[in-house]
């Protein structure tokens, strides 16, 4: 505040009820739907590694105000990194990492840029970015979901070139659909993320424009290059990327037209990181290479307020 | 009104008062609506009001 002085006005001084914590408990709310696929499909050490992942998380949040001599509140978002955190590892990832890497998304993506609201990249996807460079062997090894028995069997992820699937095609979009393929632990049931970002868009906590350029953009380009459209819509984390990451107020545009673009270049991203990149999949550096990207798109697209007329001039 | 009370507040708050023009900050109204919805309730109306006063200050002065 450049002043003291006006510190108080009448009118702003009435809130709606939606706040940054109410928000992000609804938000968790809808996760849980993601979050419950992922301990029925892959059991009893999901839960360990979403727990490990939310307490450190929360943990690091605290300890992190404390260093920087500023009020902990206890507004959810922390809970929500670790949770999505969580949800985009592999299911047999050592407690270790991701100790490590809920510690680096609060830590370093988030509170060393300034905390909520003040950081560049999504916590979550830039710890998982930072994880998948510093432990390749551990963030790439996949099993098939075996629910809570302990004997998993290592399987290759479908966007894998070592993916091999016996079988016609619409059992494997069913499986795809429902969730039982090997992946990241939250990724893999696209019917229970759409549910939850469905929830989210139909009581506007988020805005459905980035997920339909997202996805959208994924489905034609990969029609328009000849490959499997409903394959890449189902498989890996862009269901996971496009209703839960790439909304993140924070990181995402502020206008409608910004956020459109938004989704489009993410989609553009992903599909060339897929098929044309040499990792299988390309999601998570899709949306922070985006991230970087919104405050330019902020810069350039000005809205014209209603009863201006189009190319006048914004000074006078 | 389609004005961007976020990219207001954000210049207001760094006293690039003359920023706020490029986001047609002339025709805001003081409704106070987006000072409403803002769900980390931070005071933008107060943020654009500052600008506006120093702004009005400025042509005054010319």
């Amino acid at each position: 505040m450049p002043e003291r002085k006006f510190l108080a006005s009448r009118v702003s001084r009435i809130w709606r009820w939606l706040s940054v914590s109410r928000t992000m408990y609804i938000v968790l709310l809808a996760l849980l739907l993601p979050t419950g696929a992922s301990i029925y499909f892959f059991g009893y050490y999901a839960l360990s590694v979403i727990a490990v992942s939310v307490a450190t998380a929360v943990l690091t949040e605290y300890l992190a105000k404390k260093l920087r001599r500023r009020a902990f509140v206890m507004d959810g978002s922390a809970v929500v990194t670790g949770l999505l955190l969580a949800l985009t590892l592999p299911p047999t990832i050592p407690l270790w990492m991701v100790v490590l890497g809920s510690v680096f998304a609060i830590a370093i993506v988030k509170e060393a840029f300034g905390g909520l609201g003040h950081n560049i990249f999504n916590p979550a996807l830039g710890s998982r970015a930072f994880m998948q460079v510093s432990f390749p062997m551990e963030m790439t090894t996949w099993v098939s979901p075996t629910g809570f028995s302990f004997d998993a069997v290592t399987s290759a992820s479908p966007l894998s070139e070592a993916f091999i699937w016996e079988g016609g095609k619409l059992p494997l979009y069913r499986e795809l659909f429902m969730g039982n393929v090997s992946g990241s632990l939250g990724e893999t049931s696209a019917l229970l993320i759409l549910l939850g970002g469905i929830l989210l868009i139909a009581i506007r906590i988020i805005d459905w424009r980035i997920p339909l350029a997202y996805i959208g953009t994924v489905g034609i380009l990969s029609l328009i290059l000849g490959q499997d459209a409903i394959f890449h819509l189902l498989s890996g984390g862009l269901m996971l990327g496009a209703f839960f990451m790439a909304t993140d107020y924070v990181t995402s545009p502020l206008t409608h037209r910004g956020r459109l673009i938004f989704g489009f270049g993410a989609g553009i991203l992903t599909i060339t990181i897929r098929l044309y990149g040499g990792m299988p999949e390309g999601v998570c550096f899709a949306i922070l290479f985006m991230n970087a990207l919104s405050p330019l798109i902020d810069r350039y697209i000005i809205m014209r307020p209603y009863g201006l007329k189009r190319g006048a001039k914004s000074e006078g | 009104m389609r004005l961007i009370p976020a990219m207001l507040a954000r210049y207001a708050k760094a006293g690039l008062y003359e920023d706020c023009q490029k986001y047609y900050i002339d025709y805001c109204s003081d409704c106070g609506a987006c000072a409403y919805v803002c769900p980390a309730k931070i005071p933008l109306l107060r943020y654009i009001r500052i600008a506006k006063r120093e702004l009005n200050k400025k042509v005054a002065s010319e």
